[in-house]
This record gives structure tokens, sequence and C-alpha cells, in this order.
């Protein structure tokens, strides 16, 4: 009986073993955890706007002076780009390009990377990501024992969606060690978005907590960069369904940074979520003063409408036309959110569609193919909807919208068991997702059962 | 427009892709500047700050561009005329409420601000949008009392807080008052928002706030006596300055008024005609490619003694049959997708096409082989030429090339047949048509594109465009073999080898591309599938 006492203890020995490696892991990642959530308090941040300020009209004289000087051109690039951030304006982005522009005819990228550095982050931001892609390829080819050109190259795939290569540049980036502490926050937060896309929320809050991290442990914390982290922290709290986490993630960002357009828009969002559409409303009104983002415009138009304030909600969804137009006219911004809105207004579907298959061409991310095909199910183009709706969960992404629009297909096609799913996803994974489309689905998942049933 | 599902346009030839897109390009025309100097939804700000001897005057300015214009005139319920009664109304009102939110203290203590004068003038924005203008002139009296040798005057405005725009506020001093220390420029850089300057880097001032110092009437007369000539140009100055300046931006005039050209859908002559030249060399770069029957024009030419005139003509009826082509498929494909979705369409036409290439190739074939008299294939151009328009239609991915071979090659067996033949007018008439009618990818998604931009005259405009610079080429390739074709006729060969082999090689080739491009139809529909084993 020996060897099977020996067997026993063996066997004893390695489930402890194993327990005790399983319990280091948890207590290790329990412990991660508690230090990032014992962070301390959001505080305010100071602006660094007049200093700034200050500084632009310095180079903005210099570069005025001295037809040949790149580098006030270059920092006078960055320092507008960093406006842009701030404020979406977009005046600032045409500033950028032109500083970005001018530096590089002054001197050529070869002689001159920091020129190509701010062109390409400005056509980033103008959503010119083709042209931002191949800069950053150039960009890695120029100065290779960098990462930061492997963070615009994944940015730029990531938008086009590239999504495979978009993660090697990503693990391209990381491979640099030794890199400041802003660099680290990039890192993390490109791990986050990755994750989130991947439908790993857990990882994505937790790489977007380390984010955050980082970037309040520089010596002066870039205001922006931090709120934007917080915001980041509440829109996946949000996408979970977690709206009390998902506001105190906004508030914080608010705090460090008052008035930060998008956290004002979130923040009404998630108050809607919870049903205080008075607060949303007020908070929609003040985002849409501060930039008036289509986005922004429709959601508060939304809420008007569902307390009944329907000649309100009319001029707000004018005011989206407006916007479009005027994005038509100067450049093409604001094609996908236009093509949204259309498509869940049940306004002119064949524009909408139009809308979003221009954009899809140029830009094949899985929110492009979800506009192309929400739009494409509500133009009655059935086929095309279910080819692109395939394409948007391939990466097996967790959000509500995205797995409505795929029950609202699935339902057109009378798949009804992959459309009950589907919304039946979207309402558990975030059951207040959308003021307007969050009853749609609910409606639509009532009224199949109730069909069954009837068939039953 | 219907491939953007399908990542399968890979493999579609470069010039081809590069056309379609600068064809956009012209469609969409996105020139890239901002409507409003500033930005569509800039509400700008300018402050005159004039000290005078007893009074410190504010000429009080508000642009507002294209989208808070809107909402000022929803919100309100007004509409963009300066004289209309509502509009006055509001005007009163806004003045009323800008004046409550600037504040002016003198040595700390506050002035209060009487409205002179209110203007409003709504000017054309971009996209025909108004954006709005609002000008006031305010004063506030400064009593002797509260004036002490060296005198304090702070400015601040808090109108639109936090609201994107250019904020400007600039300081003179009148007659009798001199600044010693003043936190703004004297020299204005917007002319009053008329003109800002963006042709160079400069960023939107953002000042709101000012502090001067001054030393008052009392204190500076001995200064001001020593310059007397001086006193009246000022004055006069002053004067000029009463009537606040009111005038739509400069900029805003040249660079909307290009984009609206876009925008209203009526496009200007210059720019139509550069669309045309543009779309004429995309055309001609086109005719480059294989295809369009330009071997067929060249070989037909040479083998049937073809004249000058004859080949200008068969150019004219390509640019007609082509630009026929085009609109007739687009007018379809716009009908059909309402009842068929273009996918499940593509797949059957790709297969019927495929058969009948097959088709064509194994009665050549057969002809040949069997050596049927000559006149038969003549009387068959017409069936032949009817299918190939219908292949047009099965334009999907890299199939057009398979098809062009095919094309070409059934050609060097029409060369055999016609040669020493008369051209009959027919027959020119067939081949024109025969090369124009398949109409080109990038042709029908500038239509279909052009359709969805509502720009539908225009479009068929550079598709006219297209088709002309097409067979200019071509007819240039006709006149050049039409004067080279007593060079070639000495290269005739009236052997076994071009009337029997060659056409039969070719219809044997003809029917194999056939079989391939129908099965691989078959293959892209999903109908058939092939597991290659690991």
């Amino acid at each position: 009986m020996g060897t099977k006492k020996r067997m026993l203890f063996l066997v004893a020995a390695a489930g402890l073993a194993g327990l005790a490696f399983a319990g280091h892991d948890w207590l290790r990642n329990s412990l991660h955890r508690r230090k990032l959530d014992v962070l301390a308090p959001a505080t305010l941040l100071p602006s660094d706007r007049p200093e700034a300020e200050q500084t632009i009209r310095y180079l903005e004289q210099r570069a005025k002076d001295d037809p040949d000087d790149f580098i006030a051109r270059n920092k006078l690039a960055t320092y507008y780009l960093q406006l842009v951030r701030e404020t979406g304006d977009l005046t600032y982005l045409n500033l950028a390009s032109r500083a970005a522009t001018s530096s590089l005819n002054t001197l050529p990228a070869e002689h001159n990377v920091g020129g190509l550095v701010v062109l390409t982050q400005a056509e980033f931001a103008s959503h010119d990501f083709i042209g931002a892609r191949d800069h950053a390829k150039r960009l890695a080819e120029l100065d290779s024992d960098k990462s930061y050109p492997h963070q615009l190259l994944g940015d730029a795939l990531l938008e086009l969606g590239d999504y495979d290569q978009a993660q090697i540049a990503f693990w391209r980036m990381e491979q640099f060690i030794d890199v400041p502490g802003l660099t680290q926050a990039t890192i993390e937060q490109r791990a986050s978005r990755m994750a989130f896309l991947r439908g790993d929320a857990k990882t994505a809050q937790r790489k977007m907590q380390a984010a955050l991290v980082h970037a309040l442990a520089v010596p002066r914390p870039p205001r922006e960069a931090v709120a934007w982290c917080r915001w980041q922290l509440g829109e996946i709290a949000f996408s979970i369904g977690d709206y009390p986490g998902a506001e105190r993630h906004y508030r914080d960002a608010l705090t460090t940074f008052p008035d930060y357009f998008r956290a004002v828009a979130s923040l009404a969002r998630a108050r809607a979520a919870q049903g205080d559409v008075t607060a949303a409303i007020q908070l929609y009104e003040h985002a849409v003063y501060l930039l008036p983002d289509p986005s922004f415009v429709a959601a508060l138009g939304d809420l008007y409408w569902l307390v009944g304030r329907e000649k309100d909600a009319a001029a707000q969804y004018r005011l989206v036309g407006v916007i479009a137009h005027l994005s038509a006219v100067s450049g093409y911004l604001y094609n996908r959110q236009q093509a949204l809105f259309l498509a869940d207004h049940d306004l002119d579907s064949q524009q909408a569609y139009s809308l979003a298959a221009q954009e899809y061409a140029v830009r094949c991310d899985i929110y492009g193919a979800d506009a192309l095909a929400w739009t494409a199910l509500k133009a009655g183009r059935l086929t095309e909807a279910q080819f692109a709706i395939k394409d948007v969960l391939h990466l097996g992404t967790q959000d509500a919208k995205l797995f409505y629009h795929a029950g609202m297909i699935a339902h057109a096609s009378g798949d009804e068991t992959s459309a009950r799913e589907y919304l039946h996803r979207a309402l558990s994974l975030s059951p207040q997702f959308d003021p307007l489309q969050a009853p749609i689905a609910r409606k639509t998942l009532m009224s199949m059962d109730g069909q069954s049933r009837a068939a039953d | 427009m219907v491939s953007h599902v399908q990542p399968t346009n890979k493999n579609r030839l470069p010039l081809l892709r590069f056309s379609a897109f600068v064809f956009c390009l012209l469609l969409a025309f996105p020139p890239g500047t901002l409507a409003h100097p500033m930005g569509n939804f800039s509400i700008n700000h300018y402050c005159g700050i004039r000290v005078e001897p007893s009074s410190v005057e504010l000429r009080y300015l508000i642009d507002m561009a294209e989208i808070p214009t809107f909402q000022e005139l929803q919100q309100n319920s007004i509409v963009a005329q300066a004289d209309d009664p509502r509009v006055r109304t509001y005007l009163a009102a806004q003045a009323e409420s800008f004046r409550k939110n600037l504040l002016l203290t003198l040595n700390g203590e506050p002035l209060t601000l009487q409205i002179e004068s209110q203007d409003i003038l709504f000017a054309a924005g971009a996209g025909q949008l108004p954006t709005m203008k609002i000008g006031l002139v305010l004063r506030a009296d400064q009593r002797e009392t509260q004036l002490a040798a060296v005198n304090e005057l702070r400015y601040s405005d808090s109108n639109f807080p936090g609201h994107a725009g250019w904020k400007e506020v600039i300081a003179t001093s009148g007659t009798q008052s001199r600044f010693i220390t003043s936190s703004v420029p004297a020299q204005d850089r917007s002319a009053q928002l008329t003109n800002y300057p963006t042709d160079m880097l400069s960023s939107p001032p953002q000042q709101l706030e000012a502090r001067l110092t001054f030393r008052s009437a009392g204190s500076t007369r001995g200064m001001t006596a020593a310059t007397p000539q001086a006193q009246p140009e000022q004055q006069k100055n002053a004067g000029l300055m009463q009537a606040i300046r009111m005038e739509p931006n400069r900029q805003a005039t040249p660079r909307s008024r290009f984009t609206e050209l876009i925008a209203s859908r009526q496009l200007g002559i210059g720019i139509i005609v550069l669309a045309g030249i543009v779309a004429a060399g995309l055309g001609a770069l086109h005719a480059l490619e294989p295809g369009h029957g330009k071997t067929i024009v060249a070989a037909y030419l040479v083998g049937s003694r073809g004249t000058a005139s004859q080949a200008m003509f068969l150019g004219l009826i390509v640019t007609a049959s082509h630009t026929i082509g085009v609109y007739l498929l687009g007018g379809i494909t716009l009908w059909a997708q309402r009842y068929i979705v273009p996918e499940q369409v593509y797949p059957v036409l790709g297969v019927l096409s495929g058969l009948i290439i097959a088709a064509l190739g194994f009665y050549l074939f057969l002809q040949r082989y069997v050596g049927v008299a000559v006149g038969l294939s003549h009387s068959h151009a017409g069936f032949v030429h009817s299918h190939r328009s219908l292949l047009g239609f099965s334009d999907s991915a890299g199939e057009s090339e398979a098809r062009d071979h095919a094309a070409e090659i059934r050609v060097v067996t029409e060369r055999a047949d016609r040669m020493d033949k008369r051209v009959p007018l027919r027959e020119l008439m067939a081949l024109g048509i025969t090369g124009g009618i398949i109409p080109c990818p990038a042709a029908l998604v500038v239509l279909l594109s052009a359709v969805a931009l509502h720009r539908i005259g225009f479009g068929l405009f550079l598709i006219l465009s297209f088709s002309l610079g097409l067979a200019a080429v071509l007819m240039v390739m006709g006149l050049l073999m039409v004067f080279a074709r007593n060079f070639m006729s000495r290269f005739r060969n009236e052997g076994p080898l071009f009337t029997r082999w060659l056409p039969m090689a070719s219809g044997g080739v003809m029917s194999v591309l056939g079989f391939g491009i129908a099965a691989k139809a078959l293959l892209a529909a999903g109908i058939v599938q092939i597991h290659w084993p690991a």
C-alpha cells in the first residue's frame, strides 16, 4: 500500500502547489488592482493654456520673421495639435497642417523628421488615415530606433481596419523599453484599445488604468492626457453597462479638465442611461455649445424628443443637417456620424448608405463596417448589410450597439434565432445603450417572443 | 459602389483604380478649407476700447459663423434679414445681454455702459448659409471725481465663455489721454472682424480682458498743448469712427464662392471645363489599357484599307457608344438595385458571359476545323456584338482582362477574314459600337458616385468627356494605322497559318478562357466549392 500512499501524497502536493500558484496569481492580481483602485482622487490639473498661448505667439512671430525656421514651425504644429485635442476646434488643425507642410517645404523629411511627425499627426487628426499610415511607415525607416513611428502606424492602421498589422505595430512599439512615462501611457492605451476591440473589457480597463497611472506619474501631468484616460475608462465602463462607474470616471475627467467636451457629452449620455433626462439635456446643451459635434447634437435632439419637446428636437436634427452640409463643403470629418444619424432616424436612407459606403471605401474598420451595415439595412440592401455585419463582429467586440445592429439585420433576414440572441446580448451588455434605439431593441425582442408564443 | 463589401477589387488594374479615384475627387472636390475663416462654429469677439477725456467708448463686435448663426435663428425663430421687425427685437435683446456681460471698471469702480448704436448684418457664408454679425457702440461716462492722476481701467468680456473663436481686444487713447501701460495692442489684426489673417501661421487671439493705465486729461494738458496740429486730425478720425464698421468677411467671400459652386450644384464654367479636360485625359489613358476594341479598330483599318475619314468616323461612334453604354448600364444598375441585390446578379452575369465566350470560341474553332465558308462569320457579326455588349455587365473583379484577351484573340481571326474586303458602313458602325459599348468600371463608378452625390448632370458630362478622350486615342491610332498600312501590308500572309491554324488556336483558347470565367463566377458566388487537398 506504500505506493498508493505515495501516489496520494503526490497528488495532494501537486494540488496544493497548483492552489498556491493560482492563489499567488490571484493575490498578486488583486493587489495590483488594489493599487490601481486606491489611486488618489481626481484633482484639477492646471491648464497650460496661457503659457502655451504665449509660446505660440512667440513661435508665430519667429516663423513670420524667418521663413526657413522649420523648428519653430514644427513646434507650432505640436502646440496647435494639442489645442485640437483640447478643444476639438478644427481651426487649429488647419493651422497645424499648414505649419507642418511649410516646415517640410523648407526642409525635406530626410533632414526634418520632426516635420514629418507633425504632418503625420495632422493627417491622422484630419482623418487622412492613408496619408498618416504611409508617412508613419516612412518615419519607421527614418527613425528606426524610436517607438513612436510604430504607435503612429498602429493608430492609422487601426482606423483603416487593418487590425492584425496594427497589433504588430503596437507590439513593435512595446519592444522599446526605458521610454518616458507618457510613452508608457500611450503603450498601455493602445493595448487597452486592442483588448476592447477583441471583446476583453476587463483587460481594456486594467490597461487604461495603467495608462492613467503612467500619465499621472510624470512631473507635470498634462491635463488632456489624464482626462482622456479617465474619459476612456468611462467609455469602457459604459460599454459593459456600468453606468454609475462610467459617470464617476467622466466626473473625474471633468475635475481634471473642466469643460472637456468629450467628458461633458459622455456624462450626459451616462445621466440619460440612468434615467436623469433633465440633467442629461443640460449637459448635452453644454457639450453642443463647446463643440457642435453632430453626434452630440443628434443625442440632444433625441432627448428633447423623448421629453416631448418636438420643436426643439426638430431644430437639433436640422442643425445636424446643417453641419453635414458644411462638412461636405469643407472636408469629410463627419460622414460616419451623419450616416448613422440618418439611419437611426429613418431619414434619407439612400444618402446615409452612400455616405457610409464612401467612407468604408477608404476606411474599413469595424465601426465603418457597422455604419455600412446599418445604413444598408435601412436602404433595403439586406445582402450587403449581412456581409458587412459579419465583418463588424469578426473581432468579437463587445459593444451593445454593434449587437443591436446585428440583431436587427438578422431580424430583417428572418433569422429569428440569431436576432433574438444578438438583441439579448445587446440589452444584457448595456440595457440603456441608447435612449432611442434601446427601446426599439426591446420592442423587437418582445414582438418576436409574442409571435413565437402565438405560434405555440 | 457594390464592391465595397467584398474586398475582391484588390486585383483591379491600378490605372483603373486611379482614374476612378480621380473622378471621385473631381465629383467631390473636397477643398479642405473651412467655411468661415475661423471655423464654422466659431463665435468671434472684437472690442476696440477708446479712452477719451470724459468717457470710454467700446466698439464691440460679435461675428458668428454658420453653425451658431443657424442655432440663433432657430432658437429665436427669426429669419436672416436685418430689417425684419423680429430681428430688430432680437437685436435689442441681444445687445442688452451682451452689454450686461461686459465689465468695465475705472480704478476698481464699475462704469455703467450705455448702448449708443446697434447694428446687425447677415452675410452669406459657406453652403448658402448665413453668418451673423452684431455691432454695438457702447459708452461709459467717467466723471471728474472718479479720475485720479494715474488711472487704471479694466475690461472683461464674459459673453460666450469657453466658446471657440477669434477674441481680440485693442485699446487706443483719445486726444487728451495717454496710456502708460496697456495689456492689449493698439493695432487691430482683423480690421474689426472683416479681414482675418488666415494666409499665414497665426492662431486666433484669445484676448477677452484688458488692463490699461493712463493719465487723466488734467495731468496731460501740457502734452497735448505741445502738439496742437495733431488735435483736429485726430478729432476728424474720431468723427469718422462714429459708425461701426459692418462688412462681410473678406476671406469668406472668395473661399465660399468656390465651395458653394459645388454645394449648390451650379458649377462655374471654368471648373466644368477643367474637369472635362481632366476626364478626357483619363479617358485617353484608359484607352491605352487592354480592351476597348482598339486592337479591333487598328486591325480592321489595316485589313480593310480604310481611309482617314473612316478612322475619324469610327472614333466618333466609339465615343457615342461608350457614352450610351455607360448611361445605359448606370441606368439599369440604379433601376435594378431596387429589386435585385447586385451581388446576386454579378455571378449570374459572370457565368453567362463566360459561357457565351466559350461558345463563341468553340464555334470559331469548329468553323476553322471543318473549314466553313468565310461568309458565315460575317453574317454572325451582329450576334457576336450584341453579346459582347452583354458581357459588359459582368465587369466584376479581374475578369475584364481575360475578356480583353479573348477579344484581341478574336480579332486575329477576324482580321484574316476581312482582308481584301470593302468597308461597308454597317460594319464600321458595328465595329465602333463593339469597341465602345463595353462600359469600363471606372466610368460606371463615376456615374454612380455622381448619382449618389446628386450631381447627375455633371456626372453625365464627365462621362462624355471621358469617352471623347478615349475616342481621340482610338482615332489617332486608327489614323496611324491607315498611314502605316502600306508598311503593314507588306507582311500580309495568305498561308494556312493565318487562315486556319491561328484562328483555330485562338478559338480553342477562347473556349478555355470562357469556361474559366464561368467557373470563376460560380466559385465566387459560392455555388460551386472546391476543397483543395491540404
